[in-house]
Parts: C-alpha cells; sequence; structure tokens
C-alpha cells in the first residue's frame, strides 16, 4: 500500500526526496490527507505533539536533537495512547547492518572485554553522543554509569558499563567533510568491527567479525539509514506490531542517562 | 677485520633475542653483534653463540670490551639508569636504552646529564618516534600537534608467543610475574600503572607530542585478561583515549590517530617481533588524502640505523635529552594517575 507523505519543512530536503523515490511503491508525497507525517530538526518536541493529534499511521523523526527525557516520555505515552507509532531516524542505530546483527552482537557483547564507540562528523557533539546511545541500546542493551568527561562544541568523551563490560564514548567534530563511525568489540577470542559512513547516502556499512577461524565481512547492503528508516516506518504504519528498531522510549531512557543541561552544551 | 660497529647486549631476554638479534642481523652491513651480557651465564652464552659473539655475565666485562662500539640496555628497568651511566662513562660511541628510559624522572635526568658531560649520545628505544612513515608524515602534518582536538591510540595484540616464534626461536623464557589478586585495590592501581609503562608506552611519545600536557585522567579500567583503557585530557580540553588489550584473539590493531581542525593523522603499525615493515601513514584534509608508506624498516631497524650514524658522527641526535626526559616524565605520571583514577572509581563503585 501507497502512503501518503508530509514533510515538515525543516525536514523538506532533496536528500529526503532522493530517499522517498526509491521507494514509490511504499510512499508518495502530496497524495491526499498525510499517512505519514516526517518532522524533526530543533523544534521537533514542539511539533510533534500536534502531528501525533492529527492521528496519521506513522510519524518519522528525523534529525532528533537533544531535548528533556521527561518531556520525551510524555511524547511517548501520548503517542501510545493515539497508537500512532513513532520511527526515529538516528543514523547508526536503525542501519540495515546494525538490525541485521545486533541479536549476535547482543549475544557476545557482555563477554567482551571493551565495547568502544567512535564517531567524526560535522554534526554538533551532542547529538553523536545521542546516536552512540541510540546504537549501543540496539546493539549492546542497556548500559549504566555513563561519566561524561567531555562534551563541548569540537568534541565528547564518555564512558559507560555495559554490566561488567567497560564502554567507552567518543566523538570529535570534524571539519573534513566525511562522517564515520566506529563500534568495536574487543573479547578474548572474537571481536566485532562496525564501521558506518555517511547515513544519507547508501554506502555500506562494514561488520567484520573476527574469531579463531579468521575475520569475516558481512554481506554489505547499500541501502542508506535513512532509507531504511523511512522502510521501518511503513512497517510501523501497516502493523502496529511490529516496533521500530529504536523508539521514543528509547530515546528517553537515552537521554536520561545525560544530564540535559549537558547535551545542550 | 670487520668494519662495521660492535654491539654489547646488556640483557639477553626475549626482547633481544626476538627482536635486536634479528633486526641487526638484517642490518650487518653497518652493525654487528660483538658481545651479549646476561647474568644467566647459560643465555648470555647462547645467545652470543647465534651472533658469534663474546659473551659475560658481567656489565663491567662488556663495557671494558673494546670491540664493544655502541651498547644497547636491555637489562630489567631498575637497571636502565647506572647501566646506561656506566656506558656513557666508558666512552662507547652510542647508547640504546630499551623503554623506559628510567624508573624515575632524577633517574633520566642523570643520564641526560651524563650525557652531555661525555657527549656520547643516547637514544631510547621507542620505535615508534622512527618508524619511517610515522616520520615521512611529520614532515608533511603542518599545525596538527598545535591544532588536535582528539587522540586515539588503540592496541590489541595476541599473546606475544605468536609473533615471538615467528621471529625467533627463544633460547630461554624468563618466569613471568607472579599473578595479583587484582581485588585488592592497591593491586589493581599498581597493575594498571604497570601496563600503562609496559604496553602504551609504546605509544606514549606519540601521544605528547599531540597531548604535552595532562591535567586530569578521567577515567581508568582495567581489562581481561591484560588491559587497559584510561581517558585523559590537557588543560585546552584536547582528550585522548587509550585502549590497549592482550587476549587470545590473533587479529593485531596498533593504531595511532589524531583529530585536529583541519586535518587527520591515521597511523597503522605493524606488531612488534616480526619485521614486517613501517606503518601506513595517512594524513587527511578536506581536499586530499597522502599516504606514506609502507616503507620496509620499521621503528626499530630505523632506530638502530640512527644509532649507527650517532656513533659515527654522521647525524645529530633526532630526539633531544631533555625530549627523553620529558618523554619518561609523561608516562611516569600518566602511569601515577591511572592507578589512582583506578582506585578512586573502586571507591565510588
Amino acid at each position: 500500500m501507497t502512503l501518503s507523505v508530509h514533510l515538515d519543512p525543516a525536514v523538506d530536503a532533496p536528500h529526503v526526496h532522493g530517499t522517498l523515490a526509491s521507494l514509490p511503491q511504499l510512499f508518495r508525497l502530496g497524495l491526499g490527507p498525510a499517512d505519514v507525517i516526517a518532522l524533526g530538526g530543533p523544534d521537533w518536541p514542539r511539533q510533534l505533539e500536534p502531528a501525533l493529534d492529527a492521528r496519521p499511521r506513522a510519524v518519522l523523526l528525523t534529525d532528533v536533537r537533544p531535548t528533556s527525557p521527561d518531556v520525551v516520555h510524555r511524547l511517548a505515552a501520548r503517542a501510545d495512547s493515539l497508537a500512532v507509532p513513532v520511527v526515529i531516524d538516528t543514523p547508526w542505530a536503525v542501519d540495515p547492518a546494525t538490525t541485521a546483527e545486533a541479536a549476535r552482537i547482543k549475544a557476545t557483547a557482555h563477554n567482551s572485554a571493551t565495547i568502544e564507540v567512535f564517531t567524526a562528523t560535522g554534526t554538533a557533539p551532542a547529538s553523536s553522543l545521542l546516536a552512540q546511545l541510540a546504537l549501543l541500546r540496539t546493539t549492546i542493551g542497556e548500559i549504566t554509569g555513563v561519566r561524561l568527561s567531555r562534551l563541548d562544541t569540537h568534541a565528547h568523551a564518555a564512558t559507560a558499563r555495559a554490566g561488567s563490560v567497560p564502554v567507552l564514548l567518543s566523538g570529535v567534530r570534524s571539519a573534513l567533510g566525511t562522517t564515520e563511525t566506529r563500534l568495536v568489540l574487543r573479547g578474548a577470542g572474537e571481536q566485532w568491527r562496525l564501521r558506518y559512513g555517511d547515513p544519507r547516502i547508501a554506502r555500506p556499512a562494514t561488520v567484520l567479525y573476527i574469531d579463531e577461524h579468521g575475520e569475516r565481512l558481512l554481506p554489505t547492503v547499500y541501502e542508506s539509514a535513512h532509507r531504511a528508516a523511512w522502510r521501518h516506518t511503513h512497517i510501523a504504519a501497516m502493523s502496529g506490531a511490529t516496533p521500530p528498531p529504536y523508539t521514543l522510549h528509547d530515546l528517553a531512557a537515552d537521554l536520561a542517562l545525560v544530564p540535559t543541561e549537558a547535551l545542550r552544551a | 677485520m670487520n668494519t662495521t660497529l660492535g654491539v654489547g647486549f646488556i640483557g639477553a631476554g626475549p626482547v633481544t633475542q626476538a627482536i635486536h638479534l634479528p633486526h641487526l642481523a638484517g642490518l650487518s652491513d653497518r652493525l654487528h653483534i660483538a658481545h651479549v651480557m646476561d647474568v644467566d651465564p647459560d643465555t648470555a652464552a647462547a645467545v652470543a653463540a647465534r651472533a658469534g659473539a663474546r659473551h659475560s655475565t658481567s656489565a663491567d666485562e662488556l663495557l671494558a670490551d673494546e670491540n664493544v662500539d655502541v651498547v644497547a640496555v636491555c637489562s630489567p628497568h631498575a637497571f636502565h639508569a647506572d647501566q646506561a651511566e656506566a656506558a656513557a662513562r666508558a666512552g662507547k660511541k652510542a647508547v640504546l636504552v630499551e623503554k623506559p628510559f628510567a624508573t624515575t624522572v632524577p633517574e633520566a635526568e642523570r643520564i641526560a646529564k651524563v650525557s652531555r658531560e661525555t657527549g656520547v649520545p643516547v637514544l631510547v628505544g621507542a620505535m615508534h618516534t622512527y618508524d619511517p612513515a610515522y616520520l615521512a608524515a611529520a614532515a608533511h602534518w603542518g599545525d596538527l600537534p598545535e591544532t588536535a582536538r582528539h587522540i586515539r591510540s588503540a592496541i590489541q595484540l595476541p599473546p606475544n608467543s605468536r609473533y615471538v616464534t615467528l621471529a625467533t626461536q627463544l633460547h630461554s623464557l624468563p618466569a613471568g610475574p607472579p599473578r595479583r589478586d587484582l581485588s585488592d585495590p592497591a593491586a589493581r592501581a599498581a597493575a594498571i600503572s604497570g601496563s600503562v609503562l609496559g604496553l602504551a608506552i609504546h605509544n606514549l611519545p606519540l601521544v605528547r607530542r599531540f597531548l604535552p600536557y595532562i591535567e586530569a585522567v578521567d577515567t581508568a579500567a582495567l581489562l581481561t585478561p591484560f588491559g587497559y583503557a584510561v581517558t585523559l585530557h590537557g588543560p585546552d580540553g584536547r582528550t585522548a583515549e587509550l585502549i590497549g588489550h592482550m587476549g587470545t584473539a590473533w587479529r593485531p590493531e596498533w593504531t595511532f590517530e589524531v583529530w585536529g581542525e583541519t586535518a587527520q593523522l591515521h597511523l597503522d603499525f605493524t606488531p612488534s617481533y616480526v619485521r614486517a615493515g613501517s606503518a601506513r601513514a595517512t594524513l587527511r584534509t578536506a581536499h586530499e588524502e597522502r599516504g606514506f608508506g609502507p616503507f620496509p624498516h620499521n621503528g626499530y631497524e630505523a632506530e638502530w640505523l640512527h644509532l649507527a650514524d650517532l656513533a659515527t658522527g654522521a647525524a645529530t641526535p633526532r630526539y633531544g635529552l631533555d625530549d627523553l626526559v620529558a618523554d619518561l616524565s609523561f608516562a611516569t605520571d600518566l602511569a601515577a594517575r591511572a592507578g589512582t583514577a583506578l582506585q578512586q572509581e573502586g571507591a565510588s563503585a
């Protein structure tokens, strides 16, 4: 079924049109009343409430900026009460490479000696940190004890625990015009190494699994995380039974891990 | 008559046997092994025999050997300072001290003072600081040391035996240190300090180049079965992550990366022991990417060639004595702070 889409001006960008054009059987812009509303940017919490009240089949949140976890909890409860699924277009957690391997990674994560996630990107470090927390929640599960040692306009650095495993989160705002995120799980005998590029383009993430038999590059998928998020939106809109990889409740839980004031820095 | 420079080794343990002997043999047009000293007479004799060299159990005897032109101090850390000083005072042409330079900053300052007094050049075996790809990148990285924002050093290694057996056939392997009870906070602090001075130290002179002053160690964690994860920052907020892990996984990683305002440096080093050539270095800006290496010589070979040039007066030291002391000061300061941070984290957990 082809769903009609309304793009909020804050997310109405050529690359979004390009993505929708690659899913012509699922979405169409301006096709009658909106089945799906896409919104995001700095003002997304204020815009989400009326969007939910319009009772679309689904909402896609993109370019999610940090805000108060209480606000997000309230919005999540409202979305639940109205039965409107909200899909969050977060750059690494919804990447097809992540969703394909998340269960296997999660199964081995707690045997790791350390878990590291690093990002070099042109976006604000607070947004990078939030996206990293989403990636960790999707692949590792709950992390605790987040300690922020740096978060400013240039970089961020934090540590946490996944059970007893140390987790390092770091990133820099890079002026090189490229985006890169790495997730590394170093185990005693096995390792996972995931490497992501720009979520707006279809350059595939690479997933290396290493054990005593060698190193295996898992099949690459030339689909951007952004396109995957739209696919998840269609699934959510057509069947409320399948939760998206990363939900508003997840976002609220991640925001609660870090002081809101720090994320606004 | 052998016209190459004669090298005398004080200490003939695994590093001498597996790293220095094969590397020196590959530089036989410049250097040869003249004398091997070890407190264990069997080890001294067996290792010396491999190179057709004299052997002894006394550093004094080695220093009195006129065929020894340059001295390599490869003994346990506690002996480095006295033996380096004695080698310089013996009038040798150059001295290589394996890392760490000494165990304390006053000891390192004493070696530097003697080197100045005697005019005998001293070099620390921090092999990555001599890696040809690192040096090639350094010649082009511009203001990256001033504009660095984040530094990341990651060392992931299998057990040493995986490489040692490919580099040599060891005559003997000293017994490892006794297992410590890591439930004791003091033992944990000592363990992380030891891992910083034992493994992280390979890259610490590089870290100091981009983060010269430590304001604080923010976090420190011991990794199992061996390793560390340490984060620190400098007075201007620049941060560094140091990760070192030795497990059973075969895949090595020895990377050093720096992100600055307009450039990024990536170094991918080869493992120690095996003669696998230099690192590959990449310098990236928004407009270009430049690669350096791999070159045939790794940092060990490059440091020996530099030592030969110093001994013959063909070069001046690449790193001044003040730099060598500052490198040690940085390493011991970091090790102590990491130990303290780990204890504090344990107390607050």
